[in-house]
């Protein structure tokens, strides 16, 4: 912390016309114990540097947007208070494992396509009119898979999974707590569609439970969690599979 | 270490230059997590050596002879410090395997999970009742 009253801040700039490589930009912010990270790069961008790129939207945890690695490690910009963080120099950088568009934000098509290839939605085991009512379900059913459900998409657990740096096409953390999350529902009959990818060599065999993704994801999602419960249960029916195969008939 | 760099831009330049960063060889020391992982997986590759040694060394134990040549090498300060090293990784590689049991397993009671300490201690209740029943075995025969 440069003084009291301010705080310095090193942020990741790229310009796509204009620079060849990325270089890191010094700030002094005002600080202010109720400021978070986002309210400091939001000063910048209205106080001295208007050309600073980034996203956000609801500054309240809930739409995912404003996740950067603040000091290396994935965070919600929105929830990483100034406090926690001085005196040292706060660097922030796009999330990492993506590619940059520009400044701190990342081209997150390839995680939009993952959530397309594992139908990450619901599709009804039957179909239903309207007259024939709702698709009812117990809360021990919904308990099943209620936790899945908080994912909001703000890939922090992309950019702390080493697997998905390395090997880009695996399919990655929220992508199969999504899968797994319309699988253990009671209402949905796409397990089957959804195990082809969830279950390829770029899906859950992939992952070698490094755990981070658990570990930063900001609503207790635990997709590494997730993981591992899908290879579980895939494990449990190639057994049954091979040691019983009358079971099925 | 692998260099990042911009892809390149589109006919017309309508596609971004976006800039790929590279992922550092040693990305494993980037994190105190990453390096725990690394080492998690690294002893196992130890256990599993040693297990392949034992393996060998009770096959060529098939006589009185042999079995007592085994044994006396046991004994050797060598080999007693590499057995600590050895029970030093397995305990590591156990207790560490053991502690995310409860990410793969879980057990619904109505709405509620059963707690992770019991899964965990499930396990390790298991690990205790296993290693008496070798300890009981060996000391008998």
């Amino acid at each position: 912390m440069a003084s009291n009253e301010t705080c310095t801040l090193e942020v990741f700039r790229y310009h796509p016309d204009e620079d060849k490589e990325p270089r890191f930009q010094k700030y002094e912010v005002p600080f202010r114990k109720e400021w978070v990270v986002l309210d400091a790069l939001n000063y910048i961008k209205d106080n001295i540097d208007g050309s600073l790129t980034y996203r956000w939207s609801c500054r309240m945890g809930v739409c995912g947007s404003c996740g950067m690695m603040v000091n290396g490690t994935p965070k919600l910009t929105c929830a990483a208070f100034l406090k926690d963080l001085v005196p040292a120099t706060i660097r922030v950088e796009p999330l990492a494992n993506f590619p940059v568009i520009r400044d701190l934000v990342i081209d997150f098509g390839d995680f939009m396509n993952k959530l397309t290839e594992v139908k990450a939605w619901m599709v009804p085991k039957e179909k239903r009119s309207i007259d024939e009512g709702e698709y009812r379900q117990s809360p021990e059913q919904l308990s099943e898979y209620k936790q899945f459900t908080m994912c909001i998409n703000c890939m922090l657990c992309y950019a702390a999974c080493p697997v998905y740096g390395l090997e880009p096409k695996f399919i990655g953390p929220a992508a199969i707590a999504l899968a797994q999350r319309y699988n253990l529902d009671s209402r949905d009959g796409a397990a089957e569609e959804r195990g082809n990818v969830v279950f390829s060599n770029e899906g859950v065999w992939e992952c070698t439970l490094v755990g981070e993704c658990t570990e930063v994801c900001p609503k207790k999602v635990d997709p590494a969690g997730a993981i591992q419960q899908a290879k579980l249960a895939a494990s449990k029916d190639w057994a049954k599979r091979v040691l019983m195969p009358w079971a099925g008939k | 270490m692998a260099s990042g760099g911009a892809t390149s831009t589109g006919p017309g330049g309508s596609k971004p230059r976006n800039y790929l960063r590279p992922m550092p060889v040693l990305w494993w020391l980037k994190r105190p997590a990453y390096l725990k992982f690394m080492v998690r997986e690294v002893t196992s590759a130890f256990i599993a050596g040693y297990a392949l040694c034992l393996l060998v060394l009770m096959c060529g134990a098939g006589d009185a002879d042999g079995f007592h040549t085994m044994f006396v090498s046991l004994q050797s300060s060598t080999s007693i410090a590499l057995h600590i090293v050895v029970l030093a990784f397995a305990l590591f590689h156990t207790v560490t395997f053991f502690n995310l049991t409860p990410r793969a397993i879980v057990v619904h009671r109505g709405e509620e999970k059963l707690p992770e300490s019991a899964i965990k201690g499930a396990h390790y209740a298991g690990w205790v009742v296993v290693s008496a029943v070798l300890f009981f075995i060996v000391l008998r025969g």
